[in-house]
C-alpha cells in the first residue's frame, strides 16, 4: 500500500506545477499560486505602459476581475530557462509573441520613466521607456479554496488506494 | 478510512506548498495598479541578516547564505569556469560555496535600488557591474551564461570567456 501512497504524492508534486484551462484559456501555476491570462489577447493587444495598467485593471475575463500587470519577480517566474523563442513552456502557454517585450508593473528605481520588461525571445530582464507599445499577460491571485485542491491527475491513485 | 484521511492529508500539505514569488521591494506607486498598488499584497517578504565578522549575509526566506567578503576586499573578476572553480575552493565559514543559479541571483536584486540594486544595509560589498551565474544559456555546453547588472538589476547572457564579478552562494537549492 505503501508505494501507492508515494505515487499518489508523487502525482501531486511533479505532474501539477503548471496547468492550463483551455475552457477558460487561463494558466495555473502551483509553485507561485498565481493565474496568468491565457488567450488570444496576450499575443495581439499591445500598449503603452499606462494603458498595459488601466487594461488590467478593468479586464473581466475568465469568470474574475481581480487581474493586474505583473510585477517584475512574477514576470519572471514563467521564463523557462531552457527554452528561447520563446523563453516559456509552450505546451502549456498557448499564447506568446516569441520574439517581443512584456510589461511588468515595476519601476526602474534609477529612472522613473523607464519600466521593466522582459523579452521572452531570451528571455532576459530590461527597461525602456513608458511609451513603447508592448503586449501584457495579466495575472491574478488564486483565492484559497474551501474544497481538498486534488488535481484530477491524483484522483485515480485515492481511488485505487481506497477500493484496496 | 483512517488510511484515507492519511492519503488525503498527505495530498493536501503537497499541494499547499507556499509562493516562492518575492516581493521586488518596490513600494512606491507610480501609477494606480502598479507594483507599489499591490506591493502589500503579493510575494514574500526578503528577511536578511548578517554576520559582520565572517562578511556572510543570510536571506532567511530563500535559506541561502550569501558570500559578503573578499580577500583585501578586492572583489573578485574572472571569467566563468574561473568563477565556478573560485566559489567550491572558496572556505569562509567552512565550505560548501558554490556560483549562483541565475533565479538565485535575481532573489537578491532590490529593485527599489539601483547603482547598486541590492539591499546595502546588508550587502555592504557590491560592485557596480555584473555578476555571473552558473547557468548557462539554454543548454550546459553553451559558449555563453546569464549574468545579473547589479547597476540595475537586469540580466543577459554573456560569453563564459568574458570577465564578470563573482559573489558565491551556498545552503538550499
Amino acid at each position: 500500500m505503501k508505494w501507492i501512497i508515494f505515487l499518489a504524492m508523487l502525482a501531486g508534486t511533479l505532474h501539477a506545477a503548471l496547468i492550463r484551462d483551455n475552457v477558460l484559456e487561463v494558466v495555473y501555476d502551483e509553485k507561485t499560486n498565481l493565474i496568468w491570462q491565457d488567450n488570444i489577447s496576450v499575443k495581439t493587444d499591445r500598449f503603452i505602459w499606462e494603458d498595459a495598467i488601466d487594461y488590467c485593471e478593468a479586464l473581466d475575463f475568465a469568470n474574475s476581475q481581480e487581474w493586474r500587470v505583473p510585477n517584475i519577480n512574477e514576470l519572471f517566474s514563467i521564463v523557462h530557462m531552457e527554452h528561447a523563442f520563446p523563453s516559456i513552456n509552450t505546451d502549456i502557454f498557448k499564447n506568446i509573441v516569441p520574439r517581443y517585450y512584456y510589461w511588468s508593473s515595476t519601476t526602474f528605481a534609477g529612472n522613473t520613466n523607464f519600466v521593466w520588461n522582459i523579452y521572452f525571445g531570451y528571455g532576459h530582464e530590461s527597461t525602456c521607456t513608458r511609451n513603447h507599445r508592448y503586449y501584457v499577460r495579466c495575472v491574478r491571485d488564486k483565492e484559497p479554496e474551501a474544497v481538498l485542491p486534488l488535481q484530477p491527475s491524483e484522483l485515480p491513485f485515492l481511488y485505487y488506494y481506497l477500493l484496496n | 478510512m483512517f488510511k484515507s484521511i492519511i492519503v488525503i492529508s498527505i495530498t493536501f500539505l503537497f499541494s499547499c506548498a507556499e509562493s516562492y514569488v518575492l516581493k521586488t521591494g518596490q513600494t512606491v506607486e507610480y501609477k494606480t495598479g502598479d507594483n507599489g498598488t499591490y506591493h502589500a499584497l503579493t510575494g514574500v517578504e526578503r528577511s536578511y541578516s548578517r554576520d559582520n565578522i565572517n562578511g556572510i549575509v543570510s536571506d532567511h526566506s530563500t535559506n541561502l547564505q550569501w558570500q559578503d567578503y573578499y580577500e583585501e576586499g578586492k572583489i573578485y573578476r574572472t571569467d566563468w569556469t574561473a568563477a565556478n572553480t573560485y566559489c567550491t575552493k572558496l572556505h569562509l565559514k567552512g565550505v560548501g560555496w558554490r556560483l549562483p543559479t541565475r533565479y538565485e541571483l535575481t532573489t537578491i536584486v532590490d529593485y527599489s535600488q539601483s547603482h547598486p540594486a541590492i539591499n546595502t544595509t546588508f550587502f555592504q560589498v557590491t560592485a557596480s557591474g555584473t555578476y555571473w551565474s552558473s547557468t548557462s544559456y539554454m543548454k550546459p555546453e553553451s559558449a555563453n551564461a546569464w549574468r545579473t547588472n547589479f547597476n540595475d538589476g537586469g540580466d543577459y547572457v554573456s560569453k563564459k570567456e568574458n570577465v564578470n564579478f563573482v559573489r558565491c552562494v551556498r545552503g538550499a537549492k
